[in-house]
């Protein structure tokens, strides 16, 4: 299982774990992880922890699930990103649009 | 058989006695003074000793006091024999260490009677002198095993980072055969994390239970793993190894390496308190689920919280040692020790605070407090420290339609690159680049598709629809990767060509990131190397990755 997810214990927060690579082999599961989410989720978490690498599509990904989610309804967390995986956000001036930790 | 020591200047006197004592069942032997007495008393090792009063050379009123010392820790009965009865003599007896008298002329059924009585507080006192003997030997052996744990459980704690500078903590000295536990490990990320717990019980048997609960902490810790998954590790190794009615109480916290973020699981802990740089508490990590070691693993409830943070924050943890500190209606509770914090500022006013509540009064439980200040954490992120590989070397991948159907090839290649030596630490940055390169050799230089379709969230999915659509169609092409590795020069050397007609590139070497895939694909390329550029009308592309 290379996505996973949980709400946090008030369901404020959902969390989206990428094992491995975040790349254009999860599109579809990627894009499923997040259409059902309950209303009362404040903030999208991705969490990187276990992330080692990710491509421009992943970057994409991330763009739609913005867009789709509803930007300024909800916060936006990408955490706990290696310093390669932070520096490729960063090139991609992803600090503008989430908030990287 | 029980001994009986006659001592009687007088041979009638003994003969009479002795007589009268070996009719009553016991050994007997008898010596004419104080002197003999005390040199026979090593290899006869009498129960009791009949003492003469008036004897010349050394006197009863002298011997029993040597005697009582011989007898060491067991009691010795001396009954004195006397002829006189006068208040005096009878008081020097007992100061003298005599236990009873019995005078002249001997009447049988008496002296019997004493005899019986003396030698029943004999054995008492024997078999109680047994009994400490053996409690003496297990209790210091009790005393070498704690020691013997004490010494596995410090090395096994070899790795706990207490000594974080942001981390302040107070701990009873023994405070793991009390069952409460403080952990402190650094991740990978350059976060930090912290475990309080509190273990039902005390001695041994908590402190036992310390060692699987640190072991799987550190390895997992050392991992980088999510809080969630620490806990569900440990509560699924205690159930496994615990009895039912022992379990820990745990609140487990990670910190982020940037300060800022707080994720935390609280099984049965006080609510920990976060303190903005007012001194008021702004919240509480509230324990939200049973404690570790309960449920089963199908049962666990993993979900943790997480909060925002700021650097003025500090994060205070105690066990209900606090709590339960005699305060003046009762214990001190959850609002007590909000109270207390709203005075402190740090780790050392708290523990004054404590101790002065502690004063004149009897601990009932052993107090542990944490204090983390989230800041950021200082820590470096895990790194690579290999000496990078001396050996140049080129390889050329050439892959065919059925193997680019089939195979992972970027990931594939990244892997087996990044056991060499050097390679770990730029494997994130060669697996983007060469997957940038190679998507865009494939998506577009082999299948034609067109990145202008990804710009809505729709046409993102319709493309790679299509995507899988004409890779499964796809019959002919191949694509190359070249690898040259120059170690003098720290460099990766890195060149994708595709089969496919090419294309003019200028359109798409635009400086600005554009909405589409290919757009930001070009630019992580452009930002993670150099010497970028394309040859054979747009099918080869080149670049260089230093290391």
């Amino acid at each position: 299982m290379t996505l996973s997810t949980e709400y946090s214990n008030d369901n404020k927060q959902f969390v989206i774990h990428v094992k491995g690579k975040f790349d254009f082999g999860l599109v579809q599961q990627f894009r499923q992880s997040y259409a059902e989410l309950k209303d009362g989720a404040e903030t999208v978490v991705v969490d990187f922890r276990e992330t080692e690498y990710i491509d421009s599509c992943a970057l994409g990904m991330l763009l739609n699930m913005r867009k789709s989610v509803g930007v300024g309804e909800k916060n936006f967390h990408l955490v706990n990103c290696r310093p390669e995986i932070r520096n490729i956000l960063e090139i991609a001036r992803f600090d503008k649009l989430f908030h990287i930790d | 058989m029980m001994r009986v020591l006659i001592v009687d200047d007088q041979a009638a006197n003994r003969l009479l006695l002795s007589d009268m004592v070996r009719g009553f069942g016991y050994q007997c032997l008898t010596v004419n003074d104080g002197a003999d007495a005390l040199a026979v008393y090593p290899r006869f090792t009498p129960d009791l000793v009949l003492l003469d009063v008036l004897m010349p050379g050394l006197s009863g009123l002298a011997t029993a006091p040597k005697l009582k010392q011989l007898a060491g820790e067991v009691h010795l009965p001396i009954i004195f024999i006397t002829a006189l009865d006068e208040q005096e003599t009878l008081l020097q007896c007992l100061e003298a260490g005599g236990d009873d008298f019995i005078s002249k002329p001997f009447e049988p059924v008496v002296l019997e009677a004493k005899l019986r009585a003396h030698m029943r507080t004999r054995e008492l006192s024997s078999s109680l002198a047994e009994k400490n003997k053996a409690l003496a030997y297990h209790s210091s052996r009790i005393e070498r095993e704690h020691q013997i744990v004490e010494h596995i459980f410090q090395n096994s704690l070899a790795h706990n980072y207490l000594d974080y500078p942001n981390l302040h903590t107070y701990l009873s000295p023994m405070s793991m055969f009390n069952g409460d536990l403080l952990l402190a490990a650094p991740g990978p990320l350059g976060n930090i994390y912290v475990l309080l717990g509190d273990f039902t019980g005390h001695g041994l048997s908590a402190a036992v239970g310390a060692l699987p609960t640190s072991q799987t902490f550190f390895s997992l810790t050392e991992q980088g793993a999510s809080v969630g998954e620490i806990v569900r590790e440990i509560n699924k190794r205690l159930h496994h190894l615990l009895p039912t009615d022992m379990f820990l109480a745990a609140l487990v916290v990670e910190l982020s390496a940037s300060g800022e973020r707080v994720s935390y699981w609280n099984g049965g802990i006080p609510p920990a308190v976060l303190l903005g740089a007012d001194q008021r508490a702004w919240a509480a990590l509230q324990p939200q689920h049973l404690a570790l070691g309960i449920l089963t693993d199908n049962e666990f409830d993993s979900r943790v919280s997480s909060l925002r943070v700021s650097p003025d924050d500090s994060l205070v943890l105690y066990t209900d040692g606090l709590t339960e500190l005699p305060a003046e209606q009762g214990m001190l509770g959850v609002d007590g020790v909000r109270e207390l914090l709203q005075g402190c500022t740090n780790m050392g006013e708290l523990t004054a605070a404590v101790q002065r509540l502690m004063i004149g009064r009897k601990q009932r439980d052993d107090v542990s407090m944490a204090w983390l200040r989230c800041r950021p954490t200082g820590l470096k992120p895990r790194q690579d420290n290999t000496t990078p590989s001396g050996i140049p070397f080129e390889v050329k991948i050439r892959l065919h339609s059925e193997d680019i159907q089939q195979l992972d090839p970027v990931n594939q290649i990244v892997r087996d690159l990044s056991h060499i030596p050097g390679f770990g630490l730029v494997k994130s940055q060669l697996f983007t680049v060469l997957q940038e390169a190679y998507s865009n050799a494939l998506e577009h230089g082999l299948l034609q598709l067109d990145s202008s379709l990804k710009s809505t969230p729709e046409g993102f999915e319709q493309y790679y629809q299509l995507y899988q659509e004409r890779l499964q169609a796809l019959q002919h092409g191949w694509i190359e990767f070249g690898i040259e590795y120059c170690p003098a020069r720290r460099y990766l050397k890195l060149r994708v060509t595709d089969s496919g007609t090419g294309f003019s590139h200028a359109e798409l070497v635009a400086e600005e990131p554009t909405d589409d895939g290919f757009g930001r694909g070009l630019q992580l390329i452009r930002q993670l190397t150099s010497e970028l550029c394309w040859n054979d009308n747009g099918r080869t592309v080149e670049c260089i990755l230093p290391m």
